[in-house]
């Protein structure tokens, strides 16, 4: 049998669905009925939500446990899949930019494209390896791919 | 019933990133990232119980980040809420693939320096519980709980995560919570304790 309301707008009915559902944290309650929910269980004829309480430590106590741990190693991996041209080619050209002038300052421009082009070969593995791109299927492949392109095309247009 | 009217892309975090990103923004992509990153990985760290698989999934998850900024739309959805949209599907469909959800024995994960009182014992034995009863709950019920309780999604969002009606998700969050205070009865004055204390 429901309950009126009290004055709240809220029944019974509905604050032990919403207890039964959400739990007893009002901040995970429907924003719309939120008000009305809190007004109705501070007029002291609401359901006990003890037992919703506890249940709602239960997982906040796992929940923290479990939310740690995404680390800088994991983000970065994920970055560097991204097929972005700033940091990309700013942070893994910059050893190739230096030795490229190195030898351009040499005797051979010849030369000097040559190693672009072994570097650059060399970036894009590393590019490719650390992506780990093996689990992630052929969607992955095709973005490093575009990512590695890309970054060779920058590195001989440099040169 | 059970839900609010408001738009929720009026004030969308994620957008200008996004845009960014579409741009070729590295900077924009890191923040994104660093935002939305760890939260989707502790959801499929949570829901597959396998740190390298909840990689796999977060790394899935910004590849299509990735390919689909360009087309992002902004509309009724918050982008976070697409991102868990997408989480949670490549999360059930490893779960359906895999049918059977592995218990691993690297749980109760305690910092190596807490000290290993009985106090801190009882309490991984009572996390390890309420472990178990998420595993035991269907994978859509468990996924329900993750976005609203764990996510801290709005019902709406946590709706539109899963694909379903609001009350639907009421549905699978009622189910779920029954199950998980059957199987944790043993121990809710436990937890309970831990409230009023």
């Amino acid at each position: 049998m429901d309950k009126g309301s009290g004055g709240t707008g809220m029944r019974e009915t509905r604050y032990l669905q919403i207890l039964e559902a959400y739990g007893a944290d009002p901040k995970h309650w429907p924003e719309a009925e939120r008000v009305a929910a809190m007004e109705f269980a501070a007029t002291g004829g609401a359901p006990d939500s003890r037992q919703e309480a506890a249940l709602d430590a239960a997982l906040r106590a796992y929940g923290a446990v479990q939310a740690h741990g995404a680390d800088e190693a994991v983000m970065a991996r994920i970055l560097t899949q991204a097929p972005m041209r700033a940091v990309d080619n700013v942070v893994r050209l910059a050893p190739f930019r230096a030795a490229k002038r190195k030898v351009q300052t040499g005797w051979l421009a010849g030369r000097g494209m040559m190693a672009a082009g072994f570097a650059a070969a060399a970036i894009m593995g590393v590019v490719i390896g650390a992506s780990g791109l093996a689990d992630v299927g052929g969607a992955g492949v095709t973005t490093a791919d575009a990512s590695s392109e890309a970054l060779v095309s920058y590195a001989l247009a440099e040169g | 019933m059970g839900y609010d009217g408001r738009r929720v892309s009026d004030q969308d975090p994620d957008i200008e990133d996004v845009r960014r990103i579409a741009a070729g923004d590295a900077a924009a992509a890191a923040s994104l990232v660093r935002r939305r990153a760890p939260k989707i990985l502790a959801l499929a760290r949570r829901m597959l119980n396998d740190p390298a698989e909840a990689e796999d999934v977060a790394q899935e998850v910004f590849l299509r980040v990735w390919k689909h900024a360009g087309s992002w739309q902004p509309g009724a959805a918050k982008f976070e809420t697409w991102l868990h949209r997408v989480a949670t599907n490549l999360c059930l469909d490893r779960l359906r693939r895999r049918r059977e959800v592995r218990m691993g024995d690297d749980f109760p994960e305690i910092p190596d320096d807490a000290p290993s009182s009985d106090e801190t014992i009882m309490a991984s034995q009572r996390l390890l519980r309420v472990r178990e009863a998420l595993d035991a709950l269907p994978e859509r019920q468990r996924m329900a709980i993750e976005l609203c309780n764990f996510q801290e999604l709005s019902n709406i969002e946590a709706a539109a995560a899963l694909e379903v009606s609001v009350d639907a998700l009421e549905s699978l969050l009622a189910r779920g919570r029954k199950s998980l205070r059957q199987a944790l009865a043993g121990e809710m004055n436990e937890w309970l304790g831990t409230v009023d204390g």
